[in-house]
């Protein structure tokens, strides 16, 4: 594959306070190519917005990256300047949140939010930025944009406004989209919805996308590639087909195990037992090993490395070592 | 796309409510409540009279025996003159332009300072804010009424000029609280972040996103602040501590207190209402406006 758009490497990102040391993103890589969906994955406080937010580099006190790159278009993001990296935010990289209605300044009208962006980072004049604030609306399924744009948020429904938050961020044509839960907040004919629009728009646009969520059956829907990350660490990647034929990572069996499937008849949802484990003190080994089936002797010892099984699926768990150790049986 | 294109006006601006609408929205949801009317009339009554009262009142109010002296009210003046026959009507125009100048004038310190140190600590935070918090708590310490007392007798001169700096200096801890309180629960708020992520620098999401999230509360305070710098002009001078060559509310009161239980209760009384009046008119569109400014409540 020639040069991925982004490739981050060996990010460790963690939160200090008072507590200890909260290492919500330990030792990251992940790459996105150009025109290219990732999809993150995996369950609330493993880390996936603190990953988004690194590569924005929008995490707060008492937050911290403390070491590895973010390489973006042949540049580092977190060895640039304040002021450059405010220059890549929005224009090259922009980012849609998971509640669209607390996303917007409820004092603005929706048109004005846009415009902002697209002043902010382009020349134009006050008609054509109007025009383009319209068209952008219009693109993104907002009927009426030449009226609703004077509306305020709240005005506008919760799938609505996802479509306007999507318009922002797209207004300056940038080449990668970060979209954190973008339709977690939405009721589920309106996710719908929305996951159409980013697939339309997504070949419109050409911009590659990072989706995080935490539901695998959504992110599939859009992802050309997957990550599942688990407690900080990203435990499994594989294309898409690629990890719905042959999971890996007892945690990925387990998420898919959870999905409800219509042509099975369930009495109960699968669940993962467990919580994901606190990140000031996380469990050692393999940090799944507490909560996992196959749990072995090594799994509470060592920690496992991502591994390459193919060219394009990686796994880090030691059911997969190559070596036999007599240690590694099944406890 | 090009469907838009078909409608487009050829009108700039659109996308933004100007000003003029902004204005009218909230001008119609204050209509809305009757008390706010009330009091916005008397804030605008008291206004005008203070700007243009002084052109068309009957008497000059500096002169002298132009009535008999403490000719009560309704009589040969419509509220009677002072001890020395001057016609109180005209005084209390007068009085109100001073009165005002001094609420007004404070206020604006009060805003300048409150503001810059409530934004700066709620926003930033860390040791700034704590500093800054810390400079807060002792000038809230500080006794107003005394370090007023001790600046008027210090400076000679400007006395009038002297309550002011220094009421509008002592004034702004609260002010700042609000704002700082504002900026704390603002700044963690996705639209802020959902700001930065397109670009926005620091200052531009503290001026442009977080404040006017925040005016609400601070022009309301600052509404209901005017009539306490009235109050203290009015309690200084009324100790006799006042600027005797500036013809406020708080001086009519001073030169009248003397006739107070005798033959001429009018001369402190009506400044006093006027005090009253003034104050109960901006507390009451103050409250109003708080509603009014809430983009997200419709008027009924």
């Amino acid at each position: 594959m020639n040069e991925p758009l982004l490739n981050i490497k060996n990010l460790y990102t963690y939160f200090l306070i008072p507590e200890g040391v909260v290492r919500a993103v330990d030792n990251v890589n992940l790459k996105i190519g150009k025109e290219e969906v990732l999809g993150l994955v995996g369950e609330s406080g493993c880390g996936k917005s603190t990953t988004a937010l690194s590569i924005m580099r929008l995490i707060r006190e008492p937050g911290q990256i403390v070491g590895g790159e973010v390489w973006f278009n042949g540049r580092d993001l977190l060895k640039l300047k304040e002021k450059q990296m405010r220059k890549v935010r929005g224009a090259e990289i922009s980012m849609i949140f998971q509640n669209p209605m607390d996303s917007m300044n409820p004092v603005f009208t929706v048109g004005n939010q846009i415009s902002e962006a697209i002043k902010l980072h382009q020349n134009a004049q006050k008609r054509e930025i109007k025009k383009k604030v319209e068209e952008i609306l219009y693109k993104v399924g907002i009927p009426n944009p030449s009226e609703r744009m004077k509306d305020y948020p709240h005005e506008y429904s919760g799938g609505m406004a996802q479509r306007a938050m999507i318009a922002m961020a797209l207004s300056c044509n940038p080449k990668l989209l970060i979209a954190d839960e973008p339709t977690t907040s939405l009721d589920v004919t309106i996710q719908a919805q929305i996951l159409e629009l980013m697939k339309a728009l997504r070949r419109d646009f050409g911009a590659s996308i990072l989706l995080i969520g935490h539901d695998l059956g959504v992110i599939s829907e859009l992802s050309d590639k997957i990550a599942v990350m688990y407690a900080g660490k990203v435990v499994e990647h594989a294309n898409l087909a690629d990890l719905f034929q042959k999971p890996m990572h007892p945690y990925t069996q387990a998420l898919l195990k959870c999905i409800p499937k219509l042509d099975e008849d369930m009495e109960t949802f699968h669940i993962i037992r467990g919580t994901v484990p606190d990140l000031i003190k996380p469990p050692t080994g393999c940090r799944y090993h507490p909560r996992c089936e196959h749990a072995m002797k090594i799994c509470s010892e060592q920690v496992p490395l991502l591994t390459e099984v193919n060219k394009t699926h990686a796994v880090g768990c030691h059911l997969y070592d190559s070596d036999s150790d007599p240690n590694r049986q099944r406890s | 796309m090009n469907q838009v294109t078909k409608s487009e006006e050829e009108t700039d601006e659109v996308y933004e409510p100007s000003a003029a609408t902004q204005l009218f929205t909230v001008w119609r949801k204050l209509k809305a409540s009757k008390l706010a009317v009330f009091g916005g009339g008397i804030v605008l009554a008291v206004i005008l009279i203070a700007i243009f009262g002084v052109f068309v009142t009957p008497y000059d109010p500096g002169e002298m025996w132009v009535h008999k002296p403490l000719s009560p009210p309704f009589s040969e003046a419509i509220l009677g003159a002072d001890q020395w026959g001057r016609d109180m009507l005209s005084l209390l125009v007068l009085g109100a332009r001073v009165s005002l100048y001094v609420g007004f004038s404070a206020v604006l310190l009060e805003a300048a300072i409150g503001l810059t140190v409530g934004m700066i600590a709620g926003y930033f935070g860390g040791l700034i804010d704590e500093v800054l918090m810390r400079i807060t708590d002792v000038v809230l310490t500080l006794p107003t009424l005394m370090l007023l007392i001790i600046a008027v007798s210090m400076f000679q001169i400007g006395g009038l000029h002297v309550i002011i700096l220094v009421s509008g200096l002592l004034g702004w801890p609260f002010l700042a609280r609000v704002v700082r309180s504002e900026f704390l629960t603002l700044k963690e708020a996705t639209f802020v972040e959902a700001a930065r992520s397109v670009g926005v620098s620091n200052w531009r999401i503290i001026t442009r996103h977080i404040l006017p999230n925040a005016m609400a509360s601070v022009i309301v305070l600052l509404t209901m602040d005017i009539p306490w710098y009235i109050f203290y002009e009015a309690s200084l001078t009324f100790l006799g501590f006042g600027d005797p060559t500036a013809a406020s509310w708080g001086i009519l009161m001073e030169k009248g207190r003397p006739f107070l239980g005798t033959e001429g209760w009018w001369i402190a009384t009506f400044p006093g209402l006027a005090i009253l009046i003034t104050s109960l008119g901006f507390n009451l569109f103050g409250d109003g406006l708080r509603d009014a400014l809430d983009v997200t409540t419709r008027a009924r």
